[in-house]
């Protein structure tokens, strides 16, 4: 599972930026030209960027977490190594993106420490339970579809590292997602009860895959610094529309039915009702759909959500469980053989 | 494919199935622990070990299946406890500390590079070049776990203990890995594998050879009792059962 | 259920109990897909020694796609201007946004004769972005056919996106075909069929 990194931001404004160099650099992205580390860019640019990286490298490990609790009970052999190597590609993801943000100027530990202090955000899609194994087949079906539609255009964005990082974490992402494609046609071409796990799961689903690319747009989009920049180059309601156009008819093809649904505080559906607004709008040639639940979002960003205190506290659990291997590892490391 | 005398059809698959339950169980273990070990990077590195295991014992069961005709994941998923032959060192929790699973890893993988060398000289040649091919990526292993017990064994005072306390945990289940499984004498008779009676020594002196160099020490004793790879199993490879079976069993013959 | 360690987590607790442990020196990998083939670039990695980093390199970046050779070194070689005479690796970045590719060795007084010589020898008036140099003595190099980095002994298909074309592609059809026999049999009489 990966994710969109969409990190609020507010760079005042880059007034004590060389303004001849601001515009050369503006010209230069503007055109389409890539900025590495060593270039000169606008310190704004370096915060936003370094912001983002972490928010990503973020995202993936703790994306890891409610995947990882599926690996020992996935229910074949091709689904254990494949689940193993997902969340493992998940792990290397965070570990490429914190290397990215490192160069950018903070270390390592300091971002793992931040996220557990929640001084810092991941994205917000893991603070939601996934208590079956359904949710597995959906969050890789859903989420990874998602989450490659954003990172598709993550890859032409400016900031060289990144975009090297992004064009390698797609082509994994393209596993994920296939995997997980595998797993739902598998199940909606299974047992009534497997149909039923899917649809369960799909339910609790929909909507964090249509609030992963984040907030509606606000009507000066293009004009902040993300897209200015292009660090994003698609809007994120572009993104919801492209992945409703294609998951939606998708989804019903299998046997799948497009609920709106009512959440209890756990996550767990408790009502639900056909979304009534869903239907090819033949004028736009785009899907009209219901928006997902808003107010619930922003509640979970700001950490009231089913599995934020879970998340953390497994992160945290890690984090504390390494400190004696790490220092251990680096005390020994000059005096241990390194060419054993 | 080679042909094997139907009486050493039973002997063959408990040899086979020893060699594939460890490495599920172990592949298993290990496996939880992707997202949360020590560093990222070691994180990565383990989880590709665990991968190894889980493959290997698949292929394994597809050897098992050219005799049985069972498909692998009715093998892996689908017995009962007494019926599966690892040893338990390989389900004995770690309860997420690295130097547990270091313990268990360094253990099992170097009695697996000894099982497998001397699999690898079996007269039955299907066993022969799977065993030989496997043997390749244990070498892996054991580098990649000899390297760990070195480092962690030398790195500080705590990194020593706390190491060598993971060992003596798992010395005395690490015994047991060299539990005979039934029938095998049926197999050094027909000389279909070649008798392993000093596999315990050879195992024991390449155990000592990395403690005594990382300043740690393996204290463990001969095989003795019924366990494992009689299909008798403690409490832990249970629960470790239950975990794997947990959605196979909600309906063992759909496809998932 | 949870496996046990997982459902047992102690609680957290307010802020973090121990000293922050000092990062790890930063190691640059690059690999070669297959015999012949130029290395490149593949990203970096912490590690406390080099031993560490070989074994780190190996799993992450050796097993993502089919790798015969991996070259790991610490990083600020890379880009460093001073050291020894001997052979160098240089490796060229032709445009901002590449990956640094291998172009060949030099023998150098240092880091940043072995840059200019990398020009001379293999750049000319061809236009780049920057040169990184390593002294070979201080690399890193496994090579597949003797110490093995990619796993060619089982299918690795299950992690890669085109092990599951074929059998998705199965699944849709069988999946719309049922769809089209659905439609086609709305209207059967069922008390008749």
């Amino acid at each position: 599972m990966s994710a969109s990194a969409n990190v609020e931001v507010n760079i005042k404004d880059c007034a004590n930026a060389d303004p001849e160099k601001l515009a050369v650099f503006e010209q230069h992205v503007a055109e389409g030209g890539l900025v590495e580390p060593n270039d000169w860019m606008p310190e704004a640019y370096r915060t936003l960027m370094l912001r983002m990286a972490e928010h990503h490298a973020n995202s993936e490990i703790v994306g890891a977490l409610p995947e990882g609790e599926w690996i020992t009970r996935a229910p074949s052999l091709l689904r254990k190594l494949a689940l193993t190597a997902k969340v493992q590609d998940e792990v290397g993801h965070g570990q490429m993106l914190y290397e990215v943000a490192q160069d950018l100027g903070k270390t390592r530990n300091a971002m793992l420490r931040d996220l557990i202090t929640g001084v810092t955000k991941y994205h917000n899609c893991f603070n939601y339970p996934c208590p079956t194994w359904g949710d597995i087949c959906m969050i890789a079906w859903l989420i990874d579809g998602a989450a490659i539609l954003n990172q598709g255009t993550l890859a032409h964005g400016s900031f060289g590292p990144y975009i090297r990082t992004m064009r390698r974490i797609n082509m994994e992402e393209a596993f994920h997602f296939k995997h997980g494609e595998d797993m739902v046609l598998t199940l909606m071409s299974g047992t009534d009860k497997q149909k039923q796990l899917a649809q369960d799961a799909f339910d609790r689903w929909w909507d964090p895959s249509l609030a992963f690319f984040g907030p509606n747009d606000r009507p000066d989009e293009r004009e902040r610094p993300a897209m200015r920049w292009r660090m994003k180059t698609a809007t994120n309601n572009e993104l919801r529309q492209k992945f409703v156009n294609r998951f939606a008819p998708a989804a019903m093809a299998t046997g799948l039915v497009i609920n709106v649904c009512k959440k209890d505080a756990s996550g767990m559906v408790i009502s639900k009702e056909p979304d009534p607004l869903l239907k090819l709008n033949e004028e736009t040639g785009n899907w009209d759909f219901t928006q997902p639940d808003w107010d619930e979002f922003f509640r979970v960003i700001r950490g009231d959500g089913p599995c934020n205190k879970d998340r953390l506290a497994l992160r945290r659990f890690s984090y504390e469980q390494g400190e004696w291997v790490r220092r251990a590892i680096l005390d020994g490391a000059t005096t241990a053989p390194s060419d054993h | 494919m080679q042909e094997l005398d139907q009486q050493f059809h039973n002997p063959i698959v408990n040899v086979l199935l020893c060699v594939a339950d460890d490495k599920l169980f172990l592949g298993h273990k290990n496996s939880d622990w992707t997202g949360l070990a020590p560093i990222l990077e070691a994180d990565i590195a383990f989880s590709s070990l665990s991968q190894d295991d889980i493959a290997h014992a698949s292929a394994f069961y597809e050897l098992i299946q050219t005799i049985t005709g069972q498909n692998p994941d009715q093998i892996a998923f689908s017995r009962n406890a007494n019926e599966y032959l690892c040893a338990d060192i390989v389900t004995k929790d770690d309860s997420f500390n690295w130097a547990n699973a270091i313990a268990r890893q360094f253990y099992c993988n170097v009695y697996e590079y000894y099982r497998l060398q001397r699999l690898s000289t079996a007269s039955w040649t299907p066993l022969a070049s799977l065993a030989k091919r496997i043997f390749a990526e244990q070498v892996i292993h054991v580098d990649h776990v000899t390297s760990w017990i070195k480092h962690l064994g030398k790195g500080s005072g705590d990194s020593n203990s706390r190491m060598q306390q993971a060992l003596d945990t798992y010395a005395p289940f690490a015994s047991m890995l060299f539990e005979a499984p039934e029938g095998i004498e049926t197999l050094f008779e027909g000389k279909i594998i070649s008798d392993d009676g000093c596999m315990f020594t050879e195992w024991k002196e390449h155990v000592d050879q990395v403690t005594n160099e990382a300043g740690l020490k393996a204290t463990v004793a001969p095989v003795s009792g019924v366990g494992g790879r009689r299909g008798s199993h403690g409490a832990e490879f249970k629960e470790s059962l239950c975990e794997l079976q947990e959605v196979f069993s909600t309906d063992p013959l759909a496809a998932w | 259920m949870l496996s046990k360690a997982r459902s047992n987590l102690p609680n957290a607790t307010g802020d973090l109990s121990t000293d922050e442990v000092a990062a790890f020196p930063n190691w640059t990998v690059f690999t070669q897909k297959k015999e012949g083939a130029i290395h490149l670039h593949a990203g970096s990695l912490g590690a406390p020694n080099a031993d560490f980093a070989q074994m780190f390199a190996r799993e992450h970046y050796g097993q993502d796609q089919p790798c015969s050779s991996l070259w790991i070194g610490p990083r600020e070689i890379f880009t460093a201007n001073d050291g020894v005479q001997e052979t160098y690796e240089v490796f060229v970045q032709w445009v901002a946004g590449g990956r640094h590719e291998h172009v060949g060795v030099v023998e150098a007084e240092n880091g940043a004769d072995a840059k200019t010589k990398c020009v001379g020898q293999f750049i000319g008036d061809k236009e780049y972005h920057t040169i990184w140099s390593a002294p070979n003595s201080i690399l890193t190099k496994i090579e597949s056919a003797t110490n093995m980095i990619w796993r060619k002994t089982t299918d690795q298909n299950y992690r890669l996106a085109k092990g599951y074309s074929r059998v998705v592609r199965q699944k849709w059809d069988a999946i719309r075909a049922g769809a089209a026999v659905d439609k086609y049999q709305e209207e059967d009489l069922k008390d008749t069929f």
